[in-house]
């Protein structure tokens, strides 16, 4: 699946691309000096997609969602790029379009609903806020048809509107903060770690739902997990991002395909199911210090194939077969040996 | 109605135990009011007979009677209003007393503590919504120095620079001695007049803890999720302030505006003092000095007692504010 250019107008304005992003870098400023935790990323994600991002804690995969959604936290910068949903610069818009824009064309599923809702508030009373921000003049009974609507749609009783965030279980707030989304049906829909708090019963079914509904309205999804074999088995083509860089995008998770070798270590650290000699073995060493990332490739001091090049040079994205990765392995035919 | 049920059984059974620590503390103290007094008129020279000395337990109702008579006795004058005679004030009640300065205190300190604590919160959400800019870093700064200045130091300085020096504002008391006959009006901006420096030090150093707690609170709140979330639901500015990050950080600060309220009527003891004011804080101190037992009893009861209510009053509120209090019980 090889993306069109971004740049090319007929994609962009007419089609209206759901979310591209374009060479995107976001800092942390600390006492020692910058952090990047999002560095030069580009992606895609297309009409009707689910798109994994996968990273390990501290990958930037949290940053980049909230840079997507503009919500930067304090000391956050957005050093350079573009964000465009749809084929709005995100950061083009003043801050009375941005409020107006974001939620209607693109929203977001928090990765700690146990804690995304206001404990003085009641589940309508976060639901009327929502629709009345974005529509002051709606009819009462128009809002309560609508909360009773996306209720409906994650399968929440309509009298648990009543109820205060602490009268309701993980599960039913996970489900309400998905409801909260659905509000407005955005094209583009954001989902940080929707899962991560919950038990699988509870996980697998919320994420029934989410296909469900995705499948139903042809939405966007771009799904941030840590978890490997979930995203792998909801989305279309998955990102794999590693100290703030998207390592690679590729289409197929088959151990056989070509792949980052990072992605390689992720994929034998999970057991297979039905496999008789269950063998895990970990990726060594210790995810990066974004104050001090090594030279050249970030992964290579973890690298087990890693060589001389790999130090002193960042690898760029390149196709191979499905998939986009970023590794001298395969820039460059012919190694130099191992380091 | 539950959670008022338990409430207000919790504050029936703290009163108890406020007035019986009351009726015990002062028995088990050595010596009596009698035997100050007796001590006074040795010293004078004038030493009184047993007769005389019997005369003085009748009037001050003091008894040798065993501790639990003197206890139902004692709680049974409590609930017809009877404190027992001020040995200060004599022919005065303690009641008559603590009903003649309860006013005063309540009126000074009562309004400058509410003043500190709205004036305080509010530029405690003003300073936490513009956290990291000048304005913060000024305002957080210069009350924190006013708060740690000690309250009667300031007082003085007060007195000195605007009463003294500039000679703005009255030195002393709570109003002119006015001839009979002056105008309500007038009256009450004479005494309005006089309670601007006293408030404006109770003021001066109260703020400084409402404004950082609130700050702080609310610097914590604003980075709760459920913050951010609303921000990206288009939650407009002025409604995530107040309903999100403002409403969540009032919450810890209500025991502490409990704990001041009930403190009110205990008096700002040496603001009352620099300030000669005739509140209870000051008829404190003249019981102390003349070993006034009755009169130091029933304002330590009344403290007490607003204290308690104080508390009961924002636990009720507490439970209005915070649904997770109302399940909780």
């Amino acid at each position: 699946m090889i993306q069109k250019s971004p740049e090319s107008p007929a994609y962009d304005e007419h089609i209206g691309v759901p979310l591209v992003l374009d060479h995107v870098s976001v800092s942390f400023s600390t006492p020692s000096g910058p952090a990047r935790a999002v560095n030069d990323v580009s992606l895609t994600l297309n009409q009707g997609e689910i798109l994994g991002l996968v990273g390990e804690s501290g990958s930037g995969k949290s940053t980049l969602a909230f840079t997507i959604m503009g919500l930067l936290p304090d000391g956050a910068q957005f050093d350079s790029g573009s964000v465009r949903v749809l084929g709005s610069d995100l950061y083009g818009m003043n801050p009375e379009t941005l409020r107006t824009f974001r939620w209607k064309r693109i929203a977001m599923v928090f990765q700690s609903a146990m804690n995304a809702l206001n404990p003085v508030m009641t589940v309508e009373a976060h639901i009327m806020d929502t629709l009345q921000s974005h529509n002051p003049g709606i009819r009462p009974e128009d809002a309560r048809r609508r909360m009773n609507e996306i209720l409906d749609l994650v399968k929440i009783d309509p009298r648990r509107a009543r109820s205060f965030p602490h009268e309701l279980s993980g599960g039913m707030k996970q489900r309400i903060v998905l409801a909260i989304a659905m509000i407005f049906n955005p094209p583009v829909l954001l989902m940080d770690e929707p899962t991560t708090a919950l038990d699988v019963v509870v996980q697998r079914s919320i994420l029934d739902q989410v296909r469900e509904i995705q499948a139903e309205r042809q939405m966007a999804i771009l799904f941030i997990s840590h978890d490997f074999s979930l995203v792998r088995s909801l989305a279309h083509r998955v990102a794999i991002m590693y100290a703030g860089r998207i390592v690679e995008i590729t289409g197929s998770l088959e151990r056989s395909g070509p792949h980052h070798p990072y992605t390689e270590g992720l994929m034998r650290a999970i057991p297979e199911l039905g496999e008789d000699d269950v063998k895990i073995v970990g990726i060594p060493g210790n995810p990066p210090d974004l104050l001090h990332l090594p030279e050249g490739c970030p992964f290579h001091p973890r690298c087990p194939v890693a060589f001389n090049r790999c130090k002193v040079e960042a690898p760029p994205m390149v196709q191979v077969n499905d998939a986009l990765i970023a590794c001298h392995q395969y820039t460059e035919p012919g190694k130099e040996g191992l380091a | 109605m539950r959670f008022f049920l338990n409430r207000i059984g919790f504050l029936l059974l703290s009163v108890w135990a406020a007035i019986t620590v009351n009726f015990l503390i002062p028995r088990m103290m050595p010596g009596s009011p009698v035997d100050a007094i007796l001590a006074h008129f040795q010293s004078e020279g004038a030493p009184l007979g047993p007769n005389a000395l019997h005369a003085l337990e009748q009037q001050f109702g003091l008894s040798h009677a065993p501790l639990w008579t003197q206890y139902f006795g004692y709680v049974n004058n409590l609930f017809h209003g009877q404190l027992g005679t001020s040995i200060t004030y004599y022919p005065l009640t303690v009641t008559e007393v603590i009903g003649r300065s309860l006013p005063w205190t309540l009126g000074l300190a009562g309004t400058a503590t509410i003043i500190s604590v709205l004036l305080g919160t509010f530029l405690g959400i003003y300073a936490a919504w513009h956290r990291g800019t000048r304005i913060d870093a000024t305002l957080t700064t210069v009350t924190m120095f006013t708060s740690a200045i000690p309250y009667f130091w300031i007082a003085l300085i007060l007195v000195y620079l605007f009463g003294f020096e500039l000679n703005w504002f009255p030195q002393l008391h709570a109003f002119t001695t006015l001839s009979n006959g002056v105008p309500w009006w007038r009256f009450s901006a004479d005494v309005l007049y006089h309670a601007v420096l006293p408030g404006a030090t109770i003021v001066i150093s109260a703020i400084g803890g409402w404004l950082v707690g609130m700050r702080n609170n609310m610097v914590q709140t604003l980075g709760e999720d459920y913050v951010t979330f609303a921000r990206a639901r288009g939650v407009r500015d002025r409604r995530l302030m107040v309903f999100y990050a403002a409403r969540n950080a009032i919450l810890p600060n209500l025991t502490g505006f409990a704990m001041a309220i009930g403190f009110v009527v205990g008096g700002a003891l040496l603001t009352e003092v620099v300030f000669s004011y005739p509140g209870i804080g000051m008829q404190l101190l003249t019981a102390v000095e003349n070993e006034d037992y009755p009169l130091m009893q029933g304002i330590f009861l009344i403290i007490a007692l607003a204290v308690l209510l104080a508390n009961f009053l924002v636990e009720l509120i507490y439970g209005l504010l915070d649904p997770r209090v109302r399940q909780g019980e």
